[in-house]
């Protein structure tokens, strides 16, 4: 085992310490080992929070690559819209991402922002029609996803819109401080350029439908009718459906609003009403039944109303609307509440306190009190199949909030994706395993996924302790700039401004890149048996597996989980 | 120069004027000191070293071993726990005879949890294969670190210059510095030419069979048997150029004395006063401080302690069931020899040794024709 021995004669001759010049290569240690190291593509936990699939890990990598056009073409892989989920999406994918338990998640959305504003795309046609031919009633974020991977995949799409102008809940829904206009009208620009035609102050009907010779149609109506809390004088003047005011103000970017304004409801649309109307020149209140803590809007929202001035009553529920002998609003009748007990979604019910009653003054009322599902336009039951946009007619789907309860952009674009994809597979007699093509625990769905060109990692997500820590120096999230308070109430500007390139790179750089290797040589470096080498003419690592011990050193060191340790079968 | 310095930062000029290339070392009282200057000496570019942050003792020791098998000069300190942390690392490098310096404060081991002086911790590592040589005083540490280096490079043999902790670690004396030249002038740059090179693989502590690990050995324990002649001629170096000299050990007023105390570290300035003020009375005292305990400078012992009729030796550390360490080891080197060796075991885990005490070890021997028990334990409160 040993070779040829050496015969020393004199203790001179003998060296002062054992020195070989040989390897220990002859000695295939890795016979000793019980488990062995695979390098593997993980879950991260961003991907699962995001509704409309983004690739965030893969475009961030691209980004710290200096690929910006790269980062944008990997995104719209599959998502139309960066620039505008950068802009009003609130962000699951940063509640889930694991950086947030060290010192704050990756601004994601500012990231996604600054790639939209930054890259170039040139939209164009398809490379070849397919020859058929799809009808979308709504152009809201749905609606305009969905035609969007229909075009890409060659069919010839027409979007029909009934208002004056498209966008539907982005236009008419979003006040332009948080999605400019120019913004929306560029992305949309960008659309008519792949050849999407739009028909717009225009409907479509079932028999219209089935006489144009549309191949399939998807419905993407909304959300828009109105919860009516059937408050005591509510009819008449002075009263606003929270949608029919933001549409105004909307149409018209500014609508005057002269003394108080009360807001009733807690969702982001009576922030969204009170932020605007602050901006047409009312003095506002928000008046919610329940706590701070259990206002459905998002946080950001919140505190940003908080700060410009909005003023907010909690635990009240309106009784009536107080008018005076001219009819006009004086104010509005409430009555205290208490939390009750959890009821079956674990949310508290409101208990009302009938004897103590109370007025706030106002002059303009609005009831954010909810929306609920449109009746679908055509004589039609949604029915929920694998792809969750089935309808009584095999060839007519639905996307979107007329078939969604999360009813945020980011839903609405994932909706749109996923009706994409099942008018696809209808139309081109597929077979669609849509488990396989969705995010394993997560919202999203993969359009990459279902044309075959990326796989869903099938690994568990990397969780925040298989984080290797150690190679994460604390830094904080990027910011971006706002808008001073005096300048915001001046109109409708954008108040949140994007990143600069090198804070981009920067937050970029926070990235993990949970369960994913960007060949960092860790492995390599740390390997006490040198078993591990770069692969040869391709990415990733070969693992010298005639000497691995199985010591597990690499995937310990591994900074992001993207080492694993299976057993091996003996 | 002379500044006033404590015995921490006493070693971290030593290492300083030895040029020391790589530093690496774990923080531990009383330790922390010689190497938090070593830093800062770094970080102010008045030393041109790799300073390497490491997560224990253990790899502080390894990032040595490493250092000095690329040829460079590397110096590590601690103490106590983090001295027993490196046991295993302390044969390899011995082993490997890689010429490293280590500074080892003397410090109590738990439990209970002890930071004071008690000379348990270097002591074992008696078998490890490093030289041990204890100081006296911080001017003593400086000059030892120096010559440490000049010793481990002539004989490839590890060196520990040990003090106590606290009395010496912690207090301010007098210390002349002496200037980067004169020392350069000592100690010529380290060159090894059995290092490892770029391009030219080996491994080094490899496999040895039962065929010659035990000649590897042997060459180690006879080099071991060149150190003491090894010692002596750089110290009359270091007295040629630097002027000072402290020998293996230092028998004081030993020619004439009747009985002689042994001692190691910071106690050999008390006995000395101790010894004076025997001598007024009469009493014709003396005592040995150790300087070198491996080797055991056997030959120099049994040639101050000729004349002695009883011998002491007071040990601040405790081999449990054995005693004191140092009686041990005297008593083994004076073999067959009759005269009686009273064996005191004091101060440990850091209590006062003081004048008086010391005192009444010499009138335990005096009245005695021989002792009660081969350990005695003095300044016992119960």
């Amino acid at each position: 085992m040993l070779g040829k021995l050496v015969q020393f004669h004199s203790i001179e001759e003998l060296p002062d310490s054992p020195v070989t010049k040989g390897t220990t290569l002859w000695n295939p240690t890795g016979t000793w080992r019980s488990v062995r190291p695979i390098h593997v593509s993980r879950l991260s936990p961003c991907l699962l929070g995001c509704p409309a699939g983004n690739p965030v890990e893969t475009f961030i990598r691209l980004i710290e690559e200096g690929d910006v056009d790269g980062a944008l073409s990997a995104i719209h892989e599959e998502n139309p819209f960066p620039a505008i989920c950068g802009r009003v999406c609130f962000h699951p994918c940063e509640d889930r991402c694991n950086r947030g338990s060290l010192d704050g998640p990756v601004a994601i959305h500012l990231l996604e922002r600054w790639v939209a504003d930054r890259g170039t795309w040139k939209p164009v046609p398809p490379e070849k029609e397919n020859g058929k031919s799809v009808a979308i009633l709504g152009s809201g974020p749905a609606g305009l996803t969905a035609a969007y991977h229909l075009r890409r995949m060659g069919y010839a799409v027409t979007v029909y819109e009934k208002d004056r102008k498209l966008g539907g809940l982005l236009r008419y829904g979003i006040p332009a401080y948080r999605l400019p206009r120019k913004v929306l009208n560029r992305e949309i620009k960008n659309l008519r350029k792949m050849g999407i035609v739009f028909k717009t102050g225009k409907s479509l009907t079932e028999e219209e439908f089935d006489a144009r010779g549309f191949d399939a149609a998807i419905l993407c109506v909304g959300a828009q009718k109105f919860r009516d809390p059937k408050l005591v004088h509510q009819e008449g003047k002075g009263v606003w459906q929270a949608l029919e005011f933001l549409r105004g103000v909307n149409e018209n970017d500014r609508v005057s609003l002269q003394g108080k304004a009360l807001i009733i409801g807690g969702g982001n649309a009576a922030i969204d009403a009170a932020r605007s109307a602050l901006r047409c020149g009312a003095d506002v209140t928000i008046a919610y039944r329940r706590t701070r803590e259990e206002m459905p809007a998002f946080g950001e929202e919140v505190e940003a109303a908080m700060e410009e001035g909005v003023n907010f009553v909690f635990q009240v529920a309106p009784q009536s609307i107080k008018r005076g002998s001219d009819g006009q609003v004086t104010g509005v009748g409430f009555v205290k509440t208490r939390p009750g007990k959890p009821d079956e979604t674990g949310r508290r019910k409101v208990i009302i306190n009938p004897h103590e009653t109370f007025t706030i003054e106002a002059d303009q009322v609005i009831l954010a009190t909810g929306e609920v599902p449109a009746d679908l336009p055509w004589d039609l039951e949604i029915r929920y199949g694998e792809s969750l946009c089935e309808t009584d007619r095999e060839d007519v789907f639905v996307a979107g909030d007329v078939a969604g309860r999360q009813r945020t952009v980011a839903y609405a674009i994932g909706w749109g994706k996923r009706a994409a994809i099942a008018v696809d597979a209808y139309l081109q007699s597929k077979k669609v395993n849509f488990n396989k093509i969705a995010v394993p625990g997560g919202e999203g769905i993969s359009m990459r996924a279902y044309l075959g060109t990326a796989q869903i990692p099938d690994k568990p997500v990397v969780p925040y302790e298989e984080v290797n820590t150690y190679y994460f120096p604390e830094s904080e999230a990027a910011r971006g700039r706002v808008l001073p308070k005096q300048k915001r109430l001046e109109g409708f500007n954008e108040v949140v401004q994007g990143l600069a390139s090198p804070q981009a790179r920067n937050e970029a750089a926070r990235c993990f890149h949970c369960g994913d290797c960007v060949m960092c040589d860790n492995c390599l470096i740390f390997c006490p048996d040198v078993a591990i080498s770069r692969a040869e003419g391709k990415e990733g690592y070969d693992i010298d597996l005639d000497h691995c011990k199985g010591c597990g050193i690499c995937a310990r060191e591994c900074p992001r989980g993207a080492i694993i340790m299976v057993e091996e079968n003996i | 120069m002379k500044k006033v310095l404590m015995g921490n930062f006493a070693a971290s000029h030593g290492v300083r004027l030895s040029r020391a290339q790589v530093i690496s070392a774990y923080p531990i009282t009383p330790q922390t000191h010689v190497v938090e200057e070593l830093s800062a000496m770094v970080a102010r570019g008045e030393l041109n070293a790799k300073f390497i942050k490491v997560e224990s003792e253990h790899s502080a020791l390894a990032c040595c071993i490493a250092a000095s098998v690329m040829g460079a000069r590397a110096f590590t300190a601690t103490s106590s726990h983090g001295l027993l942390l490196m046991h295993e690392l302390l044969h390899w490098a011995s082993g490997g005879r890689l010429p490293i310096v280590m500074v080892a404060v003397n410090r109590a081991i738990a439990p209970g949890w002890n930071i004071w002086n008690e000379q348990t911790d270097t002591l074992s590592q008696r078998d490890t294969g490093w030289i041990q040589l204890y100081c006296a005083s911080n001017q003593e540490i400086l000059d030892t670190v120096i010559q440490a280096f000049r010793l481990a490079e002539t004989v490839k043999i590890p060196v520990m210059v040990i003090y106590d902790a606290f009395i010496l670690s912690h207090t301010y004396e007098p210390v002349d510095i002496p200037d980067q030249k004169t020392v350069d002038a000592f100690l010529p740059p380290l060159k090894n030419p059995e290092v490892l090179k770029v391009g030219e693989a080996r491994a080094f502590g490899s496999v040895t069979s039962p065929d010659f690990h035990m000649e590897f050995r042997m060459k180690l324990h006879d080099t071991y048997e060149r150190v003491p002649e090894e010692f002596e001629k750089i110290e009359q170096a270091y007295a040629a150029t630097v002027g000072r000299t402290y020998g293996a050990i230092e028998p004081y007023r030993c020619e004439d004395a009747e009985l002689v105390m042994v001692v190691a570290g910071s106690l050999a300035g008390p006995t000395k006063m101790v010894v004076d003020g025997l001598r007024q009375k009469g009493i014709k005292a003396g005592r040995i401080k150790l300087k070198m305990f491996r080797p055991f400078p056997t030959k120099p012992l049994q040639e101050a302690l000729k004349n002695a009729k009883k011998i002491l030796v007071l040990d601040r550390n405790l081999s449990p069931g054995t005693g004191g360490i140092f009686a041990h080891e005297l008593r083994s080197a004076l073999k067959g020899d009759a005269r009686p060796v009273w064996g005191f075991v004091a101060g440990i885990g850091g209590r006062d040794i003081t004048p008086e005490l010391i005192e009444s070890m010499f009138f335990d021997a005096i009245g005695a024709d021989a002792p009660v028990s081969t350990t005695i334990f003095k300044g016992v409160r119960l």
